[in-house]
């Protein structure tokens, strides 16, 4: 598998906008501003601690502040950088999870 | 630390030209780089960039429309470069720090950096990346509703921990200026603390990856190995296992000065402690010292001499979720405190008025510098954190020994310079005598194995010369004595 294709996949689920993208050197958090939600692939330690970086560290509101949830389909990951997300989702087919924390933290923003 | 910069340019020479510029100097890191005001846009939007080579003219935009879209992401600074001269004026009124004219030199560019580096160094910057910073920190707490933000253990991190959304906003370079956020925002009551853990860092570069070993006290060689002593009961006789053990058999006993053997520990003889034999000068110790390396910038540390760190957990106040939401306006200055203490313009101020009193009544007055001579091998061996604890401390005992309408400041991390107001000479250098006296305490009580070195200089504030007179002659008498 290629580690630099970048899968970008909106998903609309109740009413909320997610972007499924599986990190990679070109990821570009802006695309986030239209989005309310990011699903990032667990594919690589590295990829996901600097795609989560680069989203914190934005300078836009709308960017910096989105929920992250982590798809995690088995393998191995780290206790932290899970921690790091708002919510792990095992399989695309059930958000029910996502979308709750999702519109939690939209409204209190 | 270096500094993130960003070429703008529409031209592919002059890119090529500054890029190689830039990746050559010591002080800055190319971050990225830009062909045209939408591109450049678009970076700045993604990028932390400390400071912006800015092309005035370029197809898609001007310089200044650029400057106009980016103005809320400080701490940007700005090198405009430009073809001519003739849009300088408009370009200081955005505030830039410096205009260069293309073609330049490299000596331009590099008055240029120096200018920028000039211009990190004072507070704003720091202060206001501080409060961005924190901003976000608060409005990520508050939006997740985190009732416990706590430290997360990382091994990629500077410090071994990260802090979400925190870290991420750090250079790894700063990182441990992630703690220091926390705990101003912790001070200035937005947030509250539970203590989790304590760790230490490297008090030359704040790496938390130690390497920690025994070490010989004599040579400082790591290449040390231990064995246990053994004390027999019969004889008196106390030495190293070795000693004990016999050649035909080195699993039996048998004490080297009355030939018994050993038989029962705690009956006829014990193993009261360990012994270290170095391999390089043989010296042999009980007490080995224990040294740290820090894995990223080589200092080999006293463990003494480490840099306590606290983790802990934070919680969000009232006043940090209005900080929040934007409410209260968040406004950490990390340096405040240090810059009274080292603040040479404020004393030029008060020495002028001082002047100027004495212009009109009849009265003496006496400047003082008090230079610690060798204070700078204590300053290397507890790292930067530390020594600013220790000129503050000093400042402090200074402070309390001089007159409330005295003024004392240090001129550097060496150098105190008191105003002693009403005051002669003759008086003055009593009391500067006592005061040296004070702060020599207080270093070689705190500091083992040292002993500060200290000298003055005392001068008559006189009516015929300004402050900038006077304080160059301090400066003169000390020059003289190095």
């Amino acid at each position: 598998m290629n580690q630099q294709t970048e899968v970008e996949e909106e998903i609309s689920f109740d009413n909320l906008s997610f972007l499924r993208v599986r990190p990679s050197q070109t990821f570009n958090p802006s695309i986030l501003e239209n989005h309310d939600a990011i699903i990032l692939e667990y594919f690589g330690r590295h990829n996901v601690l600097e795609a989560i970086k680069q989203i914190r560290s934005h300078n836009e509101k709308l960017v910096y502040i989105t929920p992250i949830f982590l798809l995690i389909e088995g393998g191995n990951t780290e206790d932290s950088i899970v921690a790091l997300a708002d919510g792990v989702i095992e399989k695309l087919t059930n958000l029910d999870s996502a979308a709750s924390v999702t519109r939690k933290i939209i409204s209190r923003i | 630390m270096k500094l993130n910069s960003l070429i703008i340019d529409d031209d592919a020479s002059f890119r090529v030209f500054l890029k190689q510029l830039i990746e050559k100097h010591e002080s800055l890191a190319l971050a990225g780089i830009a062909e045209n005001g939408k591109q450049a846009i678009e970076l700045l939007r993604e990028k932390s960039i400390d400071l912006m080579f800015l092309d005035v003219q370029m197809p898609d935009m001007s310089g200044f429309e650029v400057l106009d879209e980016v103005k809320n992401f400080d701490p940007t600074q700005v090198i405009i470069t430009s073809g001519s001269s003739a849009h300088g004026t408009k370009a200081f009124d955005y505030g830039i720090t410096d205009y260069l004219v293309k073609p330049f030199t490299e000596e331009r560019f590099e008055e240029a950096v120096a200018r920028v580096k000039s211009n990190t160094r004072g507070t704003q910057y720091t202060t206001t990346l501080i409060n961005q910073v924190l901003g976000k920190v608060l409005f990520y707490i508050h939006t997740r509703d985190i009732q416990d933000y706590r430290p997360l253990p990382l091994r990629d991190a500077k410090l071994g921990y990260i802090y979400p959304m925190l870290t991420a906003n750090l250079d790894f370079g700063r990182e441990e200026k992630g703690l220091d956020i926390l705990e101003m925002a912790e001070q200035e009551g937005f947030l509250t603390s539970s203590f989790i853990d304590s760790f230490y860092t490297c008090n030359n570069c704040y790496n938390s990856y130690l390497f920690f070993r025994e070490t010989c006290p004599k040579c400082q060689s790591a290449d040390i190995e231990s064995e246990e002593q053994i004390h027999h009961f019969p004889c008196a006789y106390v030495g190293p296992v070795s000693d004990f053990q016999r050649s035909s058999d080195p699993t039996a006993l048998e004490c080297p000065k009355c030939k018994r053997t050993l038989k029962h520990i705690g009956v006829d003889y014990d193993k009261p402690s360990i012994i270290f034999t170095c391999n390089r000068c043989d010296h042999t110790f009980q007490d080995p010292l224990v040294k740290a390396k820090c894995n990223v910038c080589n200092s080999d540390i006293q463990v003494e001499n480490l840099l306590k760190k606290n983790l802990k957990a934070y919680q969000l106040t009232s006043l940090g979720r209005d900080a929040a939401l934007g409410k209260v306006i968040i406004d950490l200055d990390e340096n405040e405190e240090m810059e009274d203490i080292i603040n040479k313009e404020t004393f030029h101020k008060l020495l002028s008025k001082e002047i100027e009193r004495k212009k009109e009544a009849l009265f003496e007055s006496t400047i003082a510098s008090i230079n610690l001579e060798n204070i700078s091998e204590i300053y290397d061996s507890i790292g930067n954190q530390n020594s600013s604890k220790l000129v503050k401390e000093i400042f402090e005992l200074v402070n309390n020994e001089i007159n409330r309408s005295d003024e004392v400041v240090f001129q550097s991390m060496v150098t105190i310079w008191l105003l002693l107001t009403e005051k002669g000479v003759e008086k003055a250098t009593t009391d500067i005598q006592r005061i040296e006296k004070r702060i020599k305490e207080l270093v070689d009580d705190n500091y083992d194995n040292f002993s500060l070195s200290l000298s003055n200089t005392v001068k008559p504030v006189v009516t015929n010369k300004t402050a900038s007179e006077h304080l160059q002659e301090l400066n003169e008498v000390l020059l003289e004595r190095s």
